[in-house]
C-alpha cells in the first residue's frame, strides 16, 4: 500500500514536471512574468495565508466553545500566563494583531510594484512595461486571496463579539 | 465589511475580475506572440508623379509584427495612346531600405531620366523586393501606376 501510494506520487511529480517543462519551454516573456509575480508573492504571502487560515480554524473553535488558548500563545509567541483568562475575540485580536505587520508589508509591496507597472504607462511608454504589467497580474492573485480571507477573518471576528 | 456573506461576495467578484484580467492578459500575450510570427507583406498605400525631378513616389506600409529589408526596384514603363516614348524596363536598383513594423517608407521610382514627362494613359509598374527575417527567399511587390487616372 506504502509503496503503491510512493509509486503514484513518483508518477503524479514526474507528469507535472513534464508538464511544467513544456509549459515553461513554450511560454511567452510575459507568461513567465506572471508566473514570477504569482509565485514571488505567494511566497510573500504565506505568513498570511496561513495565519488567516489558523486564524478561521481558531474561531470555528471558539464558536463551538472549544478554544485552546495554547494554539495562540504558539501562534503570536506570547507567554501562555498572559493569555489564559481572556475570551476567544480578545485571543483572535491577539492574533490578529501578530499577522498585521506581515499585512502592511504585503500591501506596501503590492502598492510599491503597482506604482512601478502603471508609472511608465502614466509617463507614456517604456519598453518592458508589458513584462512589469504580468508580474502585476501574478502578484493580484495571492492578493486577492489574502484580502479575502482578511475579510472574512474581519466578519467573523465582528459577528463573534456581538453575540459574546 | 462586518458581514460573512458580504465578504465572500466581494472577494469572489474581485477574484473574477483579476482572473478575467489576468486571462485577458495571457491571451492577449499569446496571441502577440503568434502574430509576430506571421511574415509580413508590404502595401502600397498611394503612388504620385512628380513632374519636375521625373520620379513616381510609392508610398510603403509595412502592416506586420517583423521589419522587412526593401532590396531593390524596378520600373517598368508601357507607354499610352498618346505618349511618343518607347516601352523601357529599369532593373534592380539597388533600394536597401529597412522598414520597421507597422512604419510607412516612401520608395522613390526614378524614370528613365533622358525620357519625356508622362502623358494620361501612361503606364508605370513599380515592383520592389523584399526579404524578411524568417525567410532567406526574396519577394516582390508590383504596383501599377497608370497616369492621369484616379488610383484605387
Amino acid at each position: 500500500m506504502r509503496k503503491a501510494l510512493a509509486w503514484l506520487w513518483f508518477l503524479l511529480l514526474a507528469l507535472f514536471l513534464f508538464f511544467g517543462a513544456s509549459l515553461f519551454a513554450s511560454a511567452t516573456p510575459e507568461e513567465l512574468a506572471f508566473a514570477l509575480g504569482l509565485f514571488g508573492f505567494l511566497l510573500l504571502a504565506n505568513p498570511l495565508l496561513f495565519g488567516y487560515a489558523g486564524l478561521l480554524g481558531f474561531l470555528t473553535e471558539v464558536q463551538a466553545g472549544t478554544a485552546r488558548p495554547e494554539r495562540v500563545a504558539e501562534a503570536t509567541r506570547t507567554p501562555l500566563a498572559l493569555l489564559e483568562n481572556l475570551a476567544g475575540v480578545a485571543l483572535a485580536a491577539f492574533w490578529m494583531r501578530e499577522l498585521a505587520p506581515y499585512r502592511y508589508a504585503y500591501y506596501g509591496l503590492f502598492l510599491l510594484l503597482l506604482l512601478v507597472a502603471l508609472a511608465p504607462q502614466l509617463a507614456g511608454g517604456l519598453v518592458f512595461t508589458g513584462v512589469l504589467t504580468g508580474v502585476l497580474w501574478g502578484a493580484a492573485v495571492p492578493t486577492v486571496l489574502v484580502f479575502g480571507l482578511e475579510l472574512v477573518t474581519l466578519a467573523r471576528v465582528a459577528a463573534l463579539a456581538q453575540t459574546a | 465589511m462586518r458581514n460573512i456573506a458580504g465578504s465572500l461576495v466581494i472577494s469572489l467578484v474581485l477574484a473574477l475580475l483579476v482572473g478575467l484580467g489576468a486571462g485577458a492578459y495571457i491571451q492577449a500575450s499569446r496571441s502577440q506572440a503568434a502574430l509576430v510570427a506571421v511574415p509580413p507583406s508590404p502595401v502600397v498605400l498611394s503612388a504620385t508623379y512628380k513632374p519636375d525631378k521625373k520620379q513616381v513616389v510609392l508610398e510603403v506600409h509595412n502592416p506586420g509584427y517583423l521589419p522587412l529589408l526593401l532590396v531593390d526596384q524596378s520600373v517598368v514603363f508601357t507607354p499610352g495612346p498618346e505618349s511618343k516614348e518607347k516601352a523601357y524596363a529599369l532593373a534592380a536598383v539597388p533600394l536597401n531600405l529597412t522598414l520597421p513594423a507597422g512604419q510607412t517608407a516612401r520608395v522613390t521610382l526614378a524614370l528613365k531620366p533622358e525620357s519625356e514627362a508622362l502623358k494620361a494613359g501612361d503606364v508605370v509598374a513599380g515592383t520592389v523586393t523584399y526579404t524578411h527575417p524568417l525567410s532567406p527567399d526574396l519577394y516582390a511587390v508590383t504596383h501599377l501606376f497608370k497616369y492621369g487616372e484616379e488610383k484605387r
